[in-house]
C-alpha cells in the first residue's frame, strides 16, 4: 500500500469537492462531501492512510465548505444538511468481524438454545396479537425467546405496548419471571423478543407464559435439543481487505436489486475502487475489481460507468461472477417471480466461534414483507455496524443462504441491537425471499480465514401447531 | 532588466513577495483603530514600533492589544499547511466569515459548556461544524476528531482568514514560502500529499480556463530538482497517466455520468523552486494567467513590474515576457487578493 498516494488522493479528492463550491455549485459540494468521507474511511478500513489524518482531512474539507457556503452569508450552516461524520467511530478498527467486541460479562461464557415453535394469543381491549415464539436463547447472563407477532392494529402498537408488556411467566417452581418485550415494528409485523428477568437457573424444565389476565398460557418445554444442523468450517478465501471492501460494495449492489430496496452506497462504487487502486491497495488484475465491475455491467448500475468502461478496454480484468451472485441475478431478471414462503421455522443452531464472534440462528419468518433470519450474537461489534461508507457490518463479511432448490440468497442486515455486554441481536433479510416448499437451508457464514458452511432442515410451523 | 529585483543576478530568484503591492487595513486595536500593514513579506504594526517588546510584556503578565496578538498569530501560522487547506484557492474565492462570527465562535466554546455568554443554537452549530467538531450519533454528542487541528489553532486561522482575501492570499504565499527552502527537503517529503493539493488545486481552477479544460482534467505533482518544473499534456484520454485506471477514479468524480473526458490531461510537475515560483510569486500576486499567458515563474519583479516566464499554449516553449499591473494607482490589488496584469510592450 501506498500510504503516500493514498493520502494524495483523498485531498485531491476533497479539493475537487471544494472546487464544485467554489463553482458556485452548492448542492454539489455538499454531496460530494460524504463521498470524500466514505474513500476516507475506505483508505483507512485497508490501512492506507492513518485514521485520524483521514479524519483530519475530511475535517479541513468540511471547514473549508462552511467557510465558503455559510459563513458571513446569514444562511444556515449548510454542513447541517450533510450526514455528520462517524469516521472516528469506524476508522478505530479493522472490519468488524477482525476485530470481535469482548465484553467480560458473557464472553467466556455458552449459548444454548431451545427450539420451541409455539403460539402465544394475546388479547386486550385494543388488540389481539398472535405471538409465534421461535426458540429460546440462554447466554450465562440473560435467557430470551424469538418472537415474530402479528397485531390487527397498525403502528403505532409494538411491543413496548400493552398486552405485550403484561405479559409474565412461571416455572415448575411457581417463581414468576417478568417478561420485557422488544423489537422491530411496522404496520402490524414484529419481530422481537421476550427477555426473561431474571434469567431462569440452569436446569428450569419449563416455563408458562401468562398474558394479561392469565386465562390462557403456553408450556414451553426448556429440555428440547437444539436443532440438527449440521455445521462444517472451511478455508476461507485469502484475506484481501481492498478486495473485501470491493466485494462489499458489490453486496450492497446485489442487496439493492430487491424492489422496495434501495443500494446504500452503491453510487460509490468508482470512487472506492479508483481510490483503492490509486493507493496500491488493490493489485493490477485485481479480481475484485474485475466482479464488481462486472456486476455493474450486468445490473447496469449508472454509477460503476467508468468501471465498466475501464472493464470494457480491458484495464480491469473480465472474470466470471461468483455462482451465488449470478443466481440472485438471475432471479431478479426473470419475469415471473416463485411464490414465496409464509409462515415461521423455529431454529436453534449455535454455530461455532468464527474470528471471536459467536452466532446463534434462532428462526426463519417468512411474510409478504419477505424472509427474515433472527441472529443473536456474542461479541459482534457494536460501533461499526453501520460505518462512514454507509455499509452495514454484514457487507464485510456477506452470508449467502442456498435453499434446497438450489437459489443463493444474500442475507441483508434488517436490524441490530446492542444488548449490552458483548450480546447482541440482529434481523437479516434475505433477498430474494425464499420461494415455497423450501425443507433446508446451507448458510454460508464468511470469517476472516474460515467460513462456516451450516446445513439446516426446515420445519415450518403453521397456526394449528402452537397456541392453546 | 533594469530595477527588477533578481534580474542579471545569476541564479539568484527576485525575493517571493517581489510582485506583491503592500496591503493595508484597519483594525480595533483597545479604544483605536490602527492600520495593519503587509509589505515585504513581513506583516508590520505602524501604530506599535516596538511591537516585541510589547509581546513580552503582554506574555509576562502586561497588556495585550490586539495588534500584536495578530502579528503573534500572523507568525505561529506562517508556515500552517491547515491554512493552505483552508484558504483562498483563488482572488475571487469569497471567505465570508468576519471578526464578529469569530468572537462568537470564541464565544461558543464556553457556550458549549453550557456556560458563558448567550449565543443561539445556529452560533453554536456554526462554531462547531467550522471548529472541525463533529457530532457523534453513537455518543449524542459533539466531539473534536483526533488528529485535526486544535480547536484553538483553528480559531486563529479564521481570525487571520477573516482580514480579507488581500492578507488570506499573501498568507498562503508565505506559507509557500516556507515551506520551499533547501533545509525543509524532509519536511517537505513528509507532507508531500498536503503541498500537492494545495499546488494542484490552484493550479488546476488558474489555469484550466487557459488550456480550455473542466479544472477536474489538471493535476500537479511535487519534485525535488532545479529549475520550476515542467507541463505535461496528454491528449490521449484512455491511456495518460491521469486517466488510466486507477487515477481515472478522480475523473469519475469530475464526470460522474460521462466517459473519458474529451481534452486529455494536463500535469504540472513543479520542483521545490516551482513550489515558491509558481504559488508564492506568481498566483498569490494574480499573475496566473496574464493576456493569454499561463505564467510559470517570476524571473524578476517589483511591483508594479515583472519579468515572467510564460506559456502561449499547449505544446509551446516558455517565453519571457515583461508584464506590469495594469493600475497600480487604483488599490484593487490592496483590497482584492491579486493585481490585473498586462504584457508591457
Amino acid at each position: 500500500v501506498d500510504t503516500e498516494r493514498a493520502e494524495t488522493w483523498l485531498r485531491l479528492m476533497a479539493e475537487a469537492g471544494l472546487r464544485r463550491a467554489l463553482q458556485s455549485e452548492p448542492d454539489a459540494a455538499l454531496a460530494y462531501l460524504p463521498r470524500v468521507r466514505a474513500v476516507a474511511a475506505a483508505l483507512a478500513a485497508v490501512g492506507a492512510i492513518e485514521p485520524e489524518r483521514a479524519a483530519a482531512i475530511t475535517g479541513d474539507l468540511a471547514a473549508a465548505l462552511e467557510l465558503r457556503l455559510g459563513a458571513g452569508r446569514g444562511k444556515p450552516p449548510p454542513l447541517a444538511q450533510v450526514p455528520p461524520a462517524s469516521l472516528v467511530a469506524f476508522a478505530a478498527g479493522p472490519p468488524p468481524s477482525l476485530a470481535p467486541r469482548r465484553g467480560p460479562a458473557e464472553r467466556s461464557g455458552e449459548m444454548h438454545a431451545v427450539p420451541v415453535g409455539q403460539m402465544l394469543v394475546l388479547r386486550d381491549e385494543y388488540m389481539t396479537a398472535d405471538v409465534w415464539v421461535l426458540s429460546l436463547v440462554r447466554t450465562p447472563g440473560r435467557a430470551l425467546f424469538t418472537v415474530s407477532a402479528r397485531t390487527n392494529a397498525a403502528s403505532p402498537f409494538g411491543l413496548h405496548l400493552p398486552p405485550f408488556t403484561r405479559i409474565h411467566a412461571v416455572d415448575h417452581r411457581g417463581n414468576s419471571y417478568r417478561v420485557r418485550p422488544y423489537g422491530r415494528h411496522a404496520m402490524g409485523e414484529t419481530i422481537g423478543w421476550l427477555s426473561i428477568q431474571p434469567r431462569p437457573p440452569t436446569g428450569t424444565p419449563w416455563l408458562e407464559f401468562y398474558p394479561a389476565g392469565g386465562k390462557s398460557c403456553i408450556r414451553v418445554d426448556l429440555a428440547t435439543p437444539a436443532g440438527t444442523a449440521r455445521v462444517a468450517a472451511e478455508p476461507g478465501a485469502p484475506d484481501d481487505p481492498a478486495g473485501r471492501l470491493l466485494d462489499a460494495a458489490a453486496m450492497d449492489l446485489l442487496g439493492g436489486l430487491e424492489p422496495g430496496h434501495h443500494a446504500g452506497h452503491g453510487h460509490l462504487t468508482g470512487y472506492l475502487a479508483a481510490a483503492l487502486a490509486a493507493a496500491g491497495a488493490l493489485p493490477p488484475g485485481s479480481p475484485a475489481a474485475g466482479r464488481l465491475a462486472g456486476l455493474c455491467q450486468r445490473t447496469g448500475a449508472t454509477a460503476g460507468r467508468r468501471l465498466v468502461a475501464a472493464l470494457e478496454v480491458g484495464i480491469i480484468p473480465a472474470v466470471e461472477l461468483p455462482a451465488p451472485w449470478t443466481s440472485v441475478l438471475t432471479y431478479f431478471g426473470r419475469r415471473h417471480w416463485p411464490p414465496a414462503q409464509q409462515g415461521v421455522a423455529p431454529l436453534a443452531v449455535v454455530l461455532p466461534e468464527l474470528d471471536g464472534i459467536r452466532f446463534l440462528l434462532t428462526g426463519l419468518i417468512a411474510d409478504a414483507d419477505g424472509t427474515r433470519l433472527s441472529v443473536a450474537a456474542l461479541g459482534l461489534p457494536h460501533s461499526d455496524h453501520h460505518d462512514e461508507l454507509t455499509m452495514p457490518w454484514i457487507h464485510w463479511f456477506p452470508w449467502w443462504v442456498k435453499d434446497s432448490s438450489g437459489q443463493c440468497h444474500l442475507a441483508e442486515l434488517d436490524s441490530l441491537r446492542a444488548e449490552g455486554g458483548d450480546f447482541s441481536v440482529l434481523v437479516l433479510r434475505l433477498v430474494p425471499p425464499l420461494p415455497r416448499s423450501v425443507t433446508r437451508l446451507e448458510v454460508i457464514v464468511p470469517g476472516k480465514a474460515v467460513r462456516l458452511r451450516v446445513t439446516i432442515p426446515l420445519s415450518w410451523a403453521q397456526p394449528q401447531d402452537g397456541g392453546q | 532588466v533594469t530595477g527588477l529585483d533578481g534580474a542579471g543576478q545569476a541564479g539568484q530568484q527576485p525575493p517571493w513577495w517581489a510582485a506583491l503591492p503592500p496591503a493595508e487595513m484597519e483594525i480595533t486595536c483597545g479604544q483605536a483603530r490602527h492600520t495593519i500593514r503587509w509589505a515585504d513579506g513581513e506583516l508590520v504594526l505602524p501604530a506599535h514600533p516596538d511591537a516585541e517588546a510589547e509581546l513580552i510584556l503582554g506574555a509576562l503578565g502586561g497588556d495585550k492589544c490586539e495588534c500584536t496578538e495578530l502579528a503573534a498569530v500572523w507568525r505561529r501560522h506562517h508556515d500552517d499547511l491547515a491554512l493552505l487547506a483552508l484558504g483562498p484557492r483563488s482572488a475571487a474565492d469569497e471567505i465570508g466569515i468576519t471578526w464578529d462570527e469569530i468572537s462568537t465562535v470564541s464565544s461558543s466554546k464556553w457556550a458549549f459548556g453550557l456556560q458563558g455568554p448567550a449565543v443561539s443554537a445556529r452560533d453554536v452549530r456554526r462554531a462547531l461544524t467550522t471548529t472541525g467538531l463533529a457530532y457523534s450519533p453513537l455518543t449524542g454528542q459533539w466531539a473534536a476528531p483526533p488528529g485535526g487541528v486544535p480547536e484553538s489553532g483553528r480559531l486563529e486561522l479564521l481570525t487571520l482568514l477573516a482580514l480579507g482575501p488581500a492578507f488570506g492570499m499573501r498568507l498562503a504565499a508565505t506559507v509557500a514560502a516556507a515551506w520551499s527552502g533547501a533545509a525543509r527537503a524532509a519536511d517537505r517529503a513528509a507532507n508531500r500529499p498536503a503541498l500537492t493539493a494545495a499546488l494542484a488545486s490552484r493550479f488546476a481552477l488558474a489555469a484550466g480556463a487557459w488550456a480550455g479544460m473542466e479544472a477536474g482534467q489538471l493535476t500537479a505533482s511535487l519534485h525535488e530538482g532545479p529549475g520550476w518544473g515542467s507541463l505535461e499534456h496528454t491528449g490521449q484520454a484512455a491511456s495518460g497517466p491521469a486517466s488510466s485506471y486507477p487515477e481515472g477514479g478522480l475523473a469519475n468524480g469530475a464526470y460522474p455520468d460521462a466517459g473519458w473526458p474529451e481534452g486529455g490531461w494536463l500535469d504540472g510537475k513543479f520542483q521545490r523552486g516551482g513550489l515558491r515560483a509558481w504559488l508564492a510569486q506568481v498566483w498569490a500576486a494574480g499573475l496566473t494567467v496574464v493576456e493569454g499567458h499561463l505564467v510559470l515563474a517570476v524571473q524578476a519583479a517589483r511591483w508594479p513590474a515583472a519579468e515572467v516566464l510564460a506559456l502561449r499554449g499547449l505544446g509551446g516553449t516558455p517565453v519571457t515576457l515583461q508584464v506590469r499591473a495594469a493600475d497600480p494607482a487604483a488599490g484593487d490589488a490592496a483590497r482584492s487578493g491579486g493585481s490585473r496584469w498586462q504584457v508591457a510592450g
